[in-house]
């Protein structure tokens, strides 16, 4: 593992080796990045400002990566993450205000992007979902990774990708078959 | 059933596809972003440096001023004042020049300098009055206050990684690092302001050591090094030998063995199973009760270095503090 001391002063120019490799990342992942937030998330609306604390998270961790798997692999790994925890403060608002003031409606997809109400109703269901469960699903089912590739982003093994997943599916036949 | 091509995925997948083929923002304002970050960070640690400093400023006034100007014990000699804070001291010195490099190794070091600095100041403001009446509350404040002002920066999942990869146990390495460092400095600043000689300190020096340095190495044979000495050191405080050991300085490391045996046995299952590198749920509860657990700290420090002390108590402690070197024993 490598150790840098963090510069004096960064060198924001293009010269910078950390940098121009921050940025080829960024130009080469970018789009897949804001797809796979975007699929977590169940919403556009916070993705560019999420997209842009995925890559300070990767810039402040860039000398950990240590090859297990591909650069845009571990940055699809920082952004669940960030994904999970921007989930985490939505839901805790959105109940404090829930309790406190009047019901709010859940942000889906449906904000900025005109869906089909089963599809709201897919993402409601899935609100209830245990967040590992759900990104495991998602990314499985809904992004079209490979269980290896899910597995990479997670950090888990490939049982584990599918096991999560086919409890979630599992969950969401029957609460959408009650529903229908 | 939902299956890979349920007709509901299409329509999500195209919904995706429609909304993540917008451009993506463009690079340039990130830059201004990361550079922002950069100077509040730099910003932090320098702060948090300089609150860290209280105690040794508060400690280096003591020695000078004490042929003058006693504020601790006063039949001691500024030579047993300096060698109460020397440790401490040089461990501060390491701190603040490694609070700036980003390694793992050196951010967990320094929480470690920084919660012994907190933890002992603490301890001994309100168990030896008199010994160092300035230098041990500032320990704690300035440890605790340190402590807050980082925070999380620089041990974070993601940036706490290297050939263990603890993202789900983060927390866990953290604390394992921090308390198994702090019991070394605490074990050495003991032995050598000699508040307690004794081979078993030596020997329990000697089992730490290699468990703390994998931990903050982030070797995967860490957490194993750990149970072990830690275990070790649980038995050998319950045993005969023991004798000797001061009570307060007996408790702590009793307490933070037991964490520290909790917390590499979570490391171990989740290695076993290999979860190690799950990504955590967030608990931002866990964050606010240390914080406050660190607040409450800093103000029973206050409240102890202000308190009045009875002179009684006074004299006992220092008799106490001068401990079984016979250099220094009446």
């Amino acid at each position: 593992m490598s150790e840098r001391r963090t510069p004096p002063q960064i060198q924001l120019g293009d010269t910078d080796p950390r940098w121009v490799e921050v940025r080829a990342l960024y130009e080469q992942a970018g789009p897949r990045l804001r797809r796979h937030l975007a699929v977590l998330l169940g919403s556009v609306d916070d993705v560019d400002d999420l997209v842009q604390e995925t890559i300070l998270t990767a810039w402040r961790a860039w000398d950990r990566f240590d090859d297990h798997a591909a650069r845009a692999t571990w940055l699809l790994g920082i952004g669940t993450f960030v994904a999970r925890n921007h989930r985490a403060k939505r839901q805790r608002r959105a109940s404090l205000l829930d309790r406190w003031l009047a019901p709010v409606a859940a942000v889906t997809m449906a904000s900025k992007v005109e869906l089909g109400s089963q599809v709201r109703e897919l993402y409601t269901a899935l609100d209830d979902v245990d967040p590992q469960d759900r990104e495991a699903f998602l990314l499985l089912y809904v992004e079209g990774h490979s269980a290896r590739e899910a597995a990479e982003i997670l950090g888990i093994p490939s049982s584990t990708v599918h096991l999560r997943a086919s409890r979630t599916a599992a969950r969401l036949r029957s609460q959408l078959k009650e529903g229908s | 059933m939902i299956q890979d091509d349920d007709p509901r995925f299409d329509a999500i997948r195209r919904a995706l596809e429609q909304a993540a083929d917008t451009p993506a923002p463009d690079f340039a304002p990130l830059r201004a972003v990361i550079a922002d970050d950069d100077r509040r960070l730099r910003f932090l640690r320098a702060a948090a440096t300089a609150c860290a400093a209280l105690p040794i400023v508060a400690w280096l006034a003591s020695v000078t001023l004490h042929p003058i100007h006693p504020t601790v014990c006063s039949d001691f000699e500024p030579r047993d004042v300096l060698s109460i804070g020397v440790v401490p001291a040089v461990a501060w010195c390491a701190s603040a020049a490694l609070v700036w490099r980003d390694a793992p190794w050196a951010q967990l070091l320094v929480r470690a300098v920084w919660w012994s600095l907190h933890v002992t100041g603490l301890v001994l403001t309100w168990t030896r009055p008199g010994l160092l009446p300035y230098g041990f509350p500032a320990a704690a404040i300035g440890g605790g206050a340190a402590l807050l002002i980082l925070g999380g920066r620089g041990v974070a999942p993601f940036e706490l990684e290297g050939p263990l990869r603890p993202r789900r146990h983060t927390r866990e390495v953290v604390l394992l690092s921090v308390l198994g460092g702090a019991d070394l400095l605490t074990l050495v600043a003991a032995n050598v302001a000699n508040t307690w000689v004794h081979p078993l300190g030596a020997a329990l020096v000697a089992a730490l050591l290699p468990a703390v340095v994998g931990v903050m190495m982030l070797r995967r044979w860490a957490p194993h090094a750990t149970m072990a000495a830690n275990a070790l050191l649980l038995l050998a405080l319950t045993h005969p030998l023991a004798v000797g050991v001061p009570a307060s300085l007996g408790a702590l490391l009793a307490l933070s063995a037991a964490a520290q045996l909790a917390a590499s046995a979570l490391i171990l299952r989740s290695l076993a199973s290999g979860l190690e590198a799950d990504l955590p749920a967030r608990q931002p509860w866990v964050d606010r009760v240390l914080s406050g657990v660190v607040l409450l700290a800093i103000l029973a420090a206050i409240a102890g270095g202000v308190r009045p002390i009875p002179a009684g108590q006074l004299a006992a402690s220092c008799a106490e503090s001068r401990g079984p070197s016979p250099e220094v024993a009446p």
